[in-house]
């Protein structure tokens, strides 16, 4: 997992991002666990690591509700983004949200590789991540 | 939120329904009198010219009675003459006797004896004495009084005639001066009548064109206030219909924000247990414990702020003596489980003790400004403080909670009282807290406004109205 993948959490949540992490830790060995609390800091984060010349796809697992830019806001944004620079990176939404509104509109949106629900269902996301 | 928008649409509504209703009412009112007296005065108006038709019958039949009577001398023609100036005759007594304002009785009297329809009788009246000092029947009156002489000429003709032929005396050259007489007599008298019956028939005729502006007119007043009305509510209803839309739309977002809301807290629970499963150092696992603990606290503290704000929508103002000192005291040791809540220095500057408001809704206001002070202390100050001031303004209950806490961004202070807006360091609020304070103040019919300066503190002062 390691040498294959970056994880970049994005939540506001601290707990939901330290249960993130740790679950990454415990059931995957991810040692390493980047985090953004909104959409800003997230583009922030993948702005100074796309300088770094790096093999490894980035996951990002992706909160909807957050202050300043939530998780519609940051997909809007990332869109945006140089287009070699969008293939390095992979979305997967992962909220607690039973809004059918925003259920559709994140199975709908052609970055969103996947819609997990809270709290991260560890094993399905090894499954999508041994079939990359 | 949906029936007070329903409320003031009926209220609205209903003050509309009546103003129009009045409206039309009143115009069809005018419409309805105008029509009746202008009927009214046209056939009055027909009804004269009807018995100056009868009075010019009358009085060329006793013309050619007369002459008869000279050219034939029989007795029968004289009577004939006599009855036949009986219509002239009475008409002039009508004219007489409406003039001077005279007995009804006789004036219809004459009126039938110069042949006037006995239903026409008060009509005719009541224009004479309404419309006499009005030119077309002022003029009409004048006519008629000259008319009047002319036959008083005839009959005194009639009485000459009569006294000749009676004695026998009547020469050739008199009789012939006197038929010449009597036919300029008539043809003046012609004259006159068809001025008299002229000057109506104009009347009657202008009255007539007036009636019919007046009536297209109040119609076409009628139909456009109707139109204007009727296009009016449809629009209204048309807005209605789309704030009752928003409304509902509105309902929807809060359901489904209250919704996550409430499942925010389980699922960190649920993944902290999921964790805590793996872990084997009791440190961490107390860690996890103590996080667990926060998260059920901002669940417990999510629902508390939920029925609040129903209460506050639902309940009605419930007026008692509110003893904001005690109250505060209350609210402050609720808090003091809270991170942080012992480290804060309070003080308390109590100028204004008990007021007449809402004990309930004042503690909701007081509970959510107090707990919103200590949550955004700034732990990086050598010394955290809240201070708490009430006293009385032009009959209001003034109270300031300000603190030396993190502050709020210039951009962010004018949504912070939005419904589920949070701003960034808000793991801690539920962006339910301020909404609530600020429907309840406005319930209370207050105002409320904030200071702030990021990382110097906040201060909010809130106005209540005495509840006298």
């Amino acid at each position: 997992m390691n040498d294959k993948f970056r994880f970049l959490v994005v939540d506001d949540n601290k707990i939901d991002q330290l249960v993130t992490r740790q679950l990454l830790k415990i059931k995957l060995g991810v040692t390493e666990v980047n985090q953004a609390g909104n959409g800003v800091e997230a583009l922030e984060w993948i702005k100074v690591n796309s300088e770094v010349p790096d093999a490894r796809e980035v996951i990002i697992l992706l909160d909807i509700k957050m202050p300043e830019m939530d998780g519609f806001g940051f997909l809007e944004a990332f869109e945006e983004l140089d287009g070699k620079l969008k293939d390095t990176i992979k979305i997967i939404m992962v909220s607690s949200t039973l809004d059918p509104i925003d259920i559709e509109r994140a199975e709908c949106h052609k970055q969103v590789k996947k819609l997990l629900t809270k709290p991260l269902p560890i094993t399905e996301l090894a499954d999508y991540l041994a079939s990359l | 939120m949906p029936r007070s928008y329903l409320n003031t649409f009926n209220k609205l509504t209903q003050r509309h329904v009546i103003s129009f209703v009045l409206f039309v009412f009143l115009c069809s009112s005018i419409l309805i009198v105008t029509n009746y007296y202008t009927l009214k005065t046209v056939s009055a108006v027909r009804a004269y010219i009807n018995g100056e038709s009868q009075y010019s019958k009358g009085e060329k039949e006793a013309a050619r009675n007369l002459i008869m009577y000279i050219n034939t001398e029989e007795p029968e023609y004289w009577n004939k003459f006599q009855q036949a100036l009986q219509v002239p005759l009475s008409d002039s007594i009508v004219r007489v006797e409406l003039t001077k304002n005279g007995d009804v009785a006789v004036i219809k009297r004459a009126l039938i004896a110069g042949q006037s329809h006995e239903e026409d009788l008060e009509g005719m009246i009541w224009l004479f004495h309404t419309f006499n000092k009005v030119s077309f029947m002022k003029n009409a009156i004048n006519t008629w009084q000259e008319a009047d002489i002319l036959i008083g000429l005839k009959r005194q003709l009639g009485d000459r005639v009569h006294q000749l032929i009676s004695k026998q005396e009547m020469t050739e050259e008199q009789r012939k001066e006197i038929i010449a007489s009597i036919n300029a007599n008539t043809t003046e008298l012609t004259l006159k009548e068809k001025d008299f019956s002229g000057n109506l028939g104009t009347a009657a005729r202008a009255i007539n064109t007036y009636l019919f502006y007046f009536n297209f007119l109040m119609t076409i007043i009628i139909i456009g206030i109707a139109s204007t009305y009727a296009i009016s509510m449809i629009k209204k209803l048309k807005n209605q219909n789309e704030i009752l839309m928003n409304t509902n739309n509105e309902l929807d977002k809060f359901v489904y924000s209250a919704s996550h809301d409430l499942r925010a807290p389980i699922t960190s629970l649920k993944g902290l247990i999921e964790i805590a499963k793996e872990e084997t150092d009791p440190e961490i696992i107390q860690q996890y414990l103590y996080l667990m603990k926060e998260s059920l606290n901002k669940q417990d503290e999510f629902i508390r702020e939920i029925i609040d704000f129903s209460r506050n929508k639902r309940k009605e103002i419930v007026r008692q003596p509110v003893n904001l000192s005690k109250t505060i005291d209350q609210v402050i040791r609720h808090h003091c489980y809270m991170p942080n809540a012992n480290n804060i220095n309070i003080t308390k500057d109590i100028l204004l003790e008990t007021i007449p408001s809402d004990p309930l809704r004042i503690e909701i206001i007081l509970n959510n400004l107090i707990s919103n002070a200590i949550k955004y202390s700034d732990e990086k100050k050598e010394r955290m403080t809240i201070h708490i001031k009430t006293y009385l303004e032009n009959h209001s209950a003034i109270m300031e909670i300000a603190d030396n806490g993190v502050g709020i961004k210039k951009e962010n202070l004018s949504s912070i009282f939005q419904m589920f807006y949070v701003t960034q360091n808000s793991n801690k609020g539920t962006g339910l807290g301020l909404y609530i304070v600020q429907e309840t103040v406005a319930k209370l019919q207050g105002s409320i406004l904030v200071e702030s300066e990021l990382h110097k503190g906040t201060k909010f002062t809130l106005q209540i109205p005495l509840l006298l």
